[in-house]
């Protein structure tokens, strides 16, 4: 007597179809379970056998092999237990549905038979709708992003009768009410509420134009905090696959919570500066993605980023030049994306104030040890960095005439339009992502700017490794005015954003 | 030469006890044949210091020091040779021996301190180093420190000149502190010399930099206070310089910025005022501006500069300014604002210090 069913595993974002398989044969009464099993997935053997024995169906008494297949993947996660049962079900001849194959399944039961939700479901669907499998059994709970999925049936089961009873009579049970979306948002953050601070609300709008990273340097209480939480109102909307991709992540990481849609926010992230270095980039017992990934396709914030640890940050180099992140454990090895912006905020010295002679207690030596703590590698990949000065009284008390987010978000969204339009049909999305071979291409200088570039170099003594970063801040600013050349103001106003390089910001004390 | 050596690293008696001593015996070769009776009666040490003495003498071996201080080449001059500066002759606790890498000041090469505070405001380098470059230009050495800031500005702007600057130094002279201004450090000693009292290899110590400003006032003629906080060394060399009977000048600075409290302070107690370089000059040479120095620099008036330039530009100040702050001065848009500002940078009358703060320079 044989049943199989198939479930899902969760590798990275991705999911994989899995068969779960019994045999019923005479022997010595054992449950065995086989398959290159985790230890949570081992225990799946008691809760499924107790669930079945409360839900009044009785194990037989004879040798029950389950096996999940293929064998060489390493199962992990609760979501086993559901299609176990189902499985022993079928072999027990209790589901006498005679074609399973074509039904995938997924959940965690309790010892009295209820489902309880897993994490991934969405990308085990995703994978299922892939292999053109026609039904999916999911939990309760997470039914709302399972039917995300388009083309795709999708039955909620609360409890391992109701799924017996669903096999067998096609009584389907209700599902349950798709949550309410609706359009007003959460009063998040706006720009109009900042006052003064007029060189950071215009970096900002070019950083998210071209979704460059960048840097925020100010005293404390200057209001670089604020600024970074008002980003993402004004950031550009996500397409569909960004919306998939992200709702995956967010999905696998099981912080995928009722909205009744795709994540179609860009996320914003802002961990503490106490985060360990898998909690930035992924890992742990069973790999989960870090913020990173979470950040995906928005904004990483790192507020007071001089107190990040040093290999924490220093991790940060490699997904910010691969756009994704590889961890590799013995488990085996998982890719999450992590395409983000990164905005960082810090003190220019440990005390806060400097250059303000004044206030400032450090000496020289503490300010040089303060700015050591980031490296040149990590300033590098910054293409904006702005200062974020101390407000007078006289701009705190302005309340009028601040541009909302709104009105920032237009032009943003009209210079994301023309970088649409450049890069079709290759895979750059964004100014800042050009590739430093294609620079000359979509970073094209008129004669009379390249002899301008040049002047600068001479006087501001910029170094060679800037110019590719500053071409592509000058890119960004020349779509915000819907230039399709870069001009001298361009160029002059990119080269005050310009990240300070180490040696220069030295000489600066 | 030895013996001179032996006498400047005897320890236990002070300068001015040294100094008696080498005449009572006719120099340091006197001294160290000189046995403990014939020290005991010259009455100018107490009998357990000449004992002490005697102990020195045992334990040092003559040549072999010297061999070995030999291969450091470092130069060495006694206030018995004639290479030793002679102003600095003249003041109290002179030291005996002064170690030195370089060639040290001749005889009438006329010596200006400059000194100033370590952390010191944009403002402050700047002026330290035109003032310091206005004065080489007028054949007038510099003497400093070597410390960071003002003093370091101070050695630049007369090497950047080509002129010759001497730095004294609390620790050895071939202790490179601090360790950054290493480049500094080898040009100072192909434009002059690091000079220090303390042996070599001495590692600084706190206690040590007030020891070595009596120095940087005592071989110069004027000392020059660019940027002092209210409690400072560079206060402390100012007054030595005055102990010394050395003019002291100050930089005045707003009496709103901390880094010219001292200054300012100084100025009320009397001290000159530094209201230009030409006026140092004058006061130098007695005989009238010797050049006419423009202390400002560069103008903004040889650029043709466009009007709204003129009106950025007039924005800036001497002390750094953000572009926020400029910007609600001038009340320009942003943007061309911007613009604005990187051109100037790019003439040399602003610079910028830190992110978007700009002081002007001419």
């Amino acid at each position: 007597m044989y049943g199989v069913v198939s479930c899902a595993i969760v590798h990275g974002i991705d999911s994989l179809l899995v068969r779960a398989e019994t045999d019923l044969s005479s022997g010595l009464p054992v449950f065995e379970m086989v398959g290159f099993l985790g230890s949570e997935v081992k225990e799946a053997r008691e809760r499924v056998r107790t669930a079945m024995n409360n839900c009044g169906y009785n194990l037989p008494i004879k040798r029950i092999t389950v096996n999940l297949s293929p064998a060489n993947i390493k199962k992990s996660g609760s979501g086993f237990d559901l299609p176990v049962a189902v499985s022993i079900l079928a072999a027990m001849g209790v589901i006498t549905k005679s074609d399973l194959s074509d039904v995938v399944m997924a959940g965690e039961l309790g010892l009295d038979g209820r489902i309880y939700p897993i994490n991934g479901v969405l990308p085990m669907v995703l994978a299922a709708s892939d292999c053109s499998k026609k039904l999916c059994i999911v939990p309760y709970e997470n039914y709302e992003e399972a039917s995300l999925v388009p083309d795709m049936k999708v039955i909620a089961v609360s409890d391992l009768k109701e799924t017996v009873e669903y096999l067998n009579n096609e009584t389907e049970p209700k599902a349950p009410d798709l949550f309410e979306s609706n359009d007003i948002k959460a009063e998040e953050a706006d720009f109009r509420h900042i006052s003064g601070q007029k060189v950071l609300r215009r970096a900002c709008e070019v950083a998210c134009a071209g979704l460059h990273n960048m840097l925020f340097i100010g005293p404390p209480g200057s209001g670089k905090t604020m600024a970074a939480k008002c980003l993402p109102s004004i950031l550009p909307p996500m397409n569909v696959d960004e919306q998939m991709e992200l709702s995956k992540i967010y999905s696998v990481s099981g912080k995928f919570e009722e909205r009744g849609h795709l994540m179609d926010r860009r996320p914003f992230r802002s961990p503490h500066h106490s985060i360990s270095q898998a909690g930035l980039i992924g890992g742990g017992v069973n790999v989960t993605p870090g913020e990173v990934s979470l950040a995906h396709g928005g904004v990483l914030f790192l507020d007071e980023l001089t107190e990040f640890r040093h290999d924490t940050m220093e991790a940060l180099r490699q997904p910010m030049e691969d756009k994704r992140v590889t961890v590799v454990r013995a488990s085996g090895s998982y890719t999450y994306p992590a395409s983000f912006m990164l905005v960082a905020a810090m003190n220019p010295c440990k005390c806060g104030y400097f250059p303000d002679l004044s206030r400032c207690t450090c000496t020289r030596a503490d300010i040089e040890r303060y700015l050591g703590r980031i490296s040149q590698p990590m300033l590098d990949r910054i293409d904006i960095c702005v200062e974020a000065p101390r407000l007078s009284f006289s701009d705190i008390r302005s309340t009028t005439d601040n541009e909302s987010s709104k009105d920032i978000r237009k032009r943003v969204l009209k210079a994301l339009s023309l970088q649409k339009e450049r890069f079709a049909g290759t895979d750059i999305a964004f100014n800042s992502r050009i590739p430093a071979k294609d620079i000359e291409k979509y970073c094209y200088l008129g004669p009379k700017e390249e002899k301008h570039m040049e002047e600068l170099y001479g006087a501001l003594s910029l170094t060679a490794r800037t110019y590719h970063k500053l071409l592509r801040v000058a890119r960004t600013i020349a779509d915000l005015s819907g230039d399709s050349r870069i001009r001298i103001e361009h160029l002059n106003e990119c080269v005050c954003y310009r990240c300070i390089d180490k040696g220069e910001w030295e000489k600066c004390l | 030469m030895k013996y001179k050596y032996w006498m400047a690293a005897v320890t236990g008696i002070g300068n001015a006890t040294k100094r008696k001593l080498i005449e009572y015996f006719g120099g340091a070769r006197g001294v160290y044949e000189a046995d403990i009776i014939a020290m005991i009666q010259s009455g100018l040490v107490k009998e357990d210091i000449a004992e002490y003495i005697m102990r020195q003498k045992e334990l040092w071996s003559l040549e072999d020091e010297y061999e070995k201080f030999l291969e450091n080449e470092i130069g060495f001059s006694t206030i018995e040779d004639r290479s030793y500066p002679s102003l600095l002759r003249t003041i109290h606790n002179a030291p005996y021996a002064l170690y030195y890498k370089g060639t040290l000041p001749g005889a009438k090469e006329t010596l200006i301190a400059m000194v100033g505070a370590r952390k010191a405001s944009a403002y402050g380098k700047t002026m330290a180093y035109e003032i310091a470059k206005a004065l080489s230009r007028a054949g007038y050495g510099i003497v400093s420190g070597m410390a960071l800031g003002i003093d370091g500005e101070s050695h630049r702007g007369a090497i950047d000149q080509g002129g010759r600057t001497y730095a004294f130094l609390g620790c050895g002279v071939d202790v490179i502190y601090p360790r950054n201004h290493d480049k500094l450090y080898r040009q100072i000693i192909e434009n002059g010399a690091v000079i220090s009292d303390f042996a070599p290899h001495t590692t600084p110590l706190p206690e040590y930099f007030p020891v070595r400003n009596r120095l940087i006032s005592g071989i110069s003629k004027k000392t020059l206070v660019i940027e002092a906080r209210k409690k400072s060394g560079s206060l402390i060399t100012a007054d030595l310089a005055m102990e010394q009977g050395r003019d002291v000048l100050a930089l005045p600075g707003r009496i709103s910025d901390v880094m010219s409290e001292g200054t300012n302070q100084l100025i009320a107690q009397g001290a000159g005022i530094i209201t230009g370089i030409d006026a140092i000059i004058a006061d130098l040479t007695d005989l009238g501006g010797l050049e006419n120095i423009d202390a400002k620099g560069c103008s903004a008036y040889q650029f043709n500069l466009e009007k709204d330039e003129l009106l950025v530009y007039s924005c800036f100040d001497f002390y750094s300014k953000g572009l926020e702050q400029v910007q609600m001065e001038c009340g320009m848009e942003l943007v061309p604002l911007m613009s604005i500002v990187i051109r100037l940078c790019e003439l040399g009358l602003i610079r910028e210090t830190f992110r978007n703060r700009y002081i002007r320079l001419g």
